[in-house]
């Protein structure tokens, strides 16, 4: 089995009670390899799933968060900033900064996922295949089938939540679509 | 109390200016982690203390650090 690391996206209010909670359902089904970062605002539920493969991984975890009371709206892949890319490929912050402007390494640095003004958030599944295409680490394949997984089921969450809106006649149809 | 990996990542919290609030009466959780930006700022982190695995529960509480913004 694998470890799979991902994040799931919750809408507010998430209690201290949900949290208690979600460490009750993760206890008894084998342990706690989930760590909560959410208030009355929502947040992120961070997992570390062993499991056969990703989309086992991150369906089982969007289950047990839901039957804590959160809601789900979203999952994340692996999104690292810089220090953690540093930290895993073993080099300084500084080194990792010189790739990303290309001033050292084979250029190409991936672009963020998600750019901010500051700790901008990259795949960490594209940063290993860099990683491994300039020599200076291995592919993380596990990081890479949860990115195409977190893909597939951020679109199934988005169809989800978007027939919970439609009108009851209409519900069917989409039904269809996707069992066809 | 927490494996060591864990205390040692509270540890790191508290050095970039995070509060770290130890919880009473929580099965699960041993601590609530608030960082510097203060109620505009990132959720609260809860930490747990039995995790499956010591070493993750670790790296979570260092993303969370790294990640801030504030």
């Amino acid at each position: 089995m694998d470890t799979y690391w991902f994040d799931l996206e919750v809408s507010g209010p998430v209690t201290e009670d949900h949290i208690e909670s979600l460490g009750d359902v993760l206890t008894a089904a084998g342990g706690i390899d989930a760590t909560a970062q959410a208030d009355e605002r929502g947040g992120i539920v961070m997992f570390s799933r062993a499991a056969h493969d990703a989309i086992e991984a991150i369906t089982s975890a969007i289950e047990q968060v839901m039957a804590a009371g959160m809601n789900v709206t979203g999952v994340a892949e692996d999104l690292v900033v810089t220090d953690e890319i540093a930290e895993r490929a073993k080099v300084t912050p500084a080194a990792v900064r010189y790739w990303m402007t290309g001033e050292r390494g084979p250029g190409g640095f991936p672009e963020p996922k998600i750019r901010r003004e500051r700790k901008s958030l990259y795949s960490w599944a594209q940063v290993a295949a860099w990683l491994e295409a300039a020599k200076l680490g291995e592919v993380d394949h596990a990081a890479a089938e949860a990115a195409r997984a977190c893909a597939l089921i951020n679109a199934a969450l988005t169809v989800r939540n978007g027939m919970r809106e439609l009108p009851s006649h209409d519900r069917p149809l989409i039904s269809r679509l996707l069992a066809a | 109390m927490p494996a060591k990996e864990i205390l040692a990542a509270i540890r790191g919290l508290e050095t970039a200016g995070w509060r770290v609030q130890v919880t009473n009466g929580r099965a699960h959780a041993y601590a609530r982690a608030y960082c510097p930006g203060g109620p505009t700022g990132c959720p609260p982190l809860t930490i747990n203390g039995t995790p499956k695995v010591p070493e993750h529960e670790a790296a979570k509480i260092r993303r969370a650090m790294h990640r801030c913004q504030h």
